[in-house]
């Protein structure tokens, strides 16, 4: 434990226990720790009041320990137990009166296991004060900006004392209740205070918990685990802004390169079109120059309602066939319930990959063919096109994907993130 | 500039380069269903009909 040096003390008026001295000029208050009585600093500490004996609250912070908070070395001078019942539900927790030579005074407070650090404030501007009341009227979470911040309603508290021992720079009583509209920032929760005598604003800020029980002495492992605590800060991913925008960037370059690969759709180097199906099959002839890249046939009929199946044998540059593959084209259209609805385009291709440079040739021959539908009519011509130098936007669509879904990932973790603070909410939408 | 700031880009840039060359050369994008060196003109036929494109009416 950290002791504050240069301790001086006074005997309690009422039991005579020694009483350490340790909040300056302006405490007006010390209960005694051990007698429960009040007594004023600023008469001869002479007994106002008494608490009687009581237990104390559950904390590992004592008075007497010290904490650097903000910059400014603070001792901890005080202690008030708060105490919470709202639909028969209780709450508890512990706020320790903090005092710098050089800063003044503060609260430290304790609940599962966080330390948090409020100040008043003198610069809110008191005309945006948010009262219960008004939280109750409003149809949307109130929301106040205070420093270029933006704080959105979080709860409102109504706690009472029920407990107090050592020094105060004001004079509290057991059952005083204060009502408090908390409301959340980015990195600190604003604190209006609507006390017995005056309003109050706070600022409230999470200390690093390791930290803190560290400078006040505590070892980790004899405080209560953490819970999650609304000011829990957003933990970043190493150079996260930057991965969300390049991530970005790429997702649209991807895309665009995608699109620019879909309409380049190679060079044709066979376009015969209107082919009489009776006149099938037809041998044609083509040269292929590119055998990097991929190879297209291409089939298209005037099917209607009615299906046709192309075949395509393609021989290399020696006359030998080099593969064979086949299409089926189809269209269908016609009213269902009053709906017009089509199906199909009369389009069939496939691909391959050319081994040899050279003349090719072609020979295109009908399969099958079949009707099916009203007013159906079979292919009377089909229309042929190889092209070489084919392209595909596939691969691009994959990886504007992949770039997409860790772009969303990383907002999608900030905004949960958002989600859990608020999570602690008092507000409904039934409000 | 920070060593993880140009991992990023650099990582970036080559999936772009790799995905461009997967594209422009159509990498593993060769229709599946051909017959190679054949002799038969049916290979690959998928046949047609009313239902051939999964519409159920």
């Amino acid at each position: 434990m950290t002791a504050a040096v240069h301790l001086s003390s006074v005997n309690c008026t009422q039991c005579g226990a020694g009483l350490s001295v340790l909040g300056g000029g302006r405490v007006l208050s010390h209960v005694c720790g051990y007698c429960g009585a009040v007594l004023d600093t600023q008469n001869a500490y002479k007994v106002i009041d008494s608490i009687g004996k009581r237990d104390h609250p559950a904390s590992p912070v004592n008075i007497g320990m010290t904490l650097t908070a903000q910059g400014a070395e603070f001792t901890v001078i005080g202690t008030i137990g708060m105490l919470e019942t709202w639909g028969g539900r209780t709450w508890n927790w512990v706020e320790h009166q903090l005092f710098s030579p050089t800063h003044g005074y503060a609260w430290l407070s304790h609940e599962d296991g966080n330390f948090t650090f409020t100040r008043k404030i003198r610069d809110f501007p008191m005309r945006h004060w948010l009262s219960s009341r008004q939280v109750e009227a409003s149809e949307t979470p109130p929301h106040r900006s205070f420093r270029g911040e933006t704080y959105r309603y979080f709860e409102t508290t109504t706690a009472k004392i029920d407990f107090m021992e050592g020094e105060f720079n004001w004079r509290p009583r057991l059952d005083d209740a204060t009502t408090t509209v908390t409301l959340l920032g980015p990195n600190a929760m604003l604190g209006l205070v609507d006390g017995p005598t005056e309003r109050e604003v706070e600022l409230t800020t999470l200390l690093p918990r390791n930290a803190a029980m560290a400078d006040l002495g505590i070892p980790v492992g004899t405080a209560q685990p953490p819970r999650y605590h609304a000011l829990t800060p957003y933990r970043q991913l190493p150079e996260e802004g930057a991965m969300k925008r390049a991530f970005g960037v790429t997702t649209v370059l991807a895309l665009l390169l995608a699109l620019a690969f879909s309409i380049a759709s190679g060079s044709a180097v066979l376009q015969q079109t209107r082919i009489p199906v009776s006149a099938l099959p037809q041998t044609y002839s083509f040269t292929i120059t590119d055998t990097a890249r991929l190879a297209s046939v291409t089939f298209r009929s005037d099917v209607q309602n009615a299906w046709a199946v192309f075949s395509a044998e393609i021989t290399g540059p020696g006359g030998a066939p080099i593969l064979a593959g086949s299409r089926a084209t189809e269209r269908y259209s016609g009213v269902d319930q009053g709906e017009r609805w089509s199906e199909g385009n009369g389009y069939g291709d496939f691909r391959f990959r050319p081994t040899q440079t050279g003349p090719h040739t072609v020979t295109v021959a009908l399969e099958e063919t079949g009707t099916d539908g009203i007013r159906p009519q079979n292919a009377q011509a089909v229309d042929l096109t190889v092209r070489q130098g084919v392209g595909s936007g596939f691969w691009m669509l994959v990886c504007a994907g992949v770039f997409a879904l860790a772009w969303a990932a990383i907002h999608a973790r900030a905004a949960m993130h958002r989600k859990r603070r608020f999570a602690g909410s008092d507000w409904t939408d039934e409000d | 500039m920070n060593p993880f700031r140009l991992v990023i880009i650099v990582g970036c840039g080559i999936a772009l380069l790799g995905a461009g060359y997967m594209s422009y050369y159509g990498v593993g994008l060769q229709s599946g269903d051909l017959a190679a060196n054949a002799a038969s003109l049916r290979a690959g036929s998928s046949g047609g009909g009313y239902n051939s494109l999964g519409r159920i009416k």
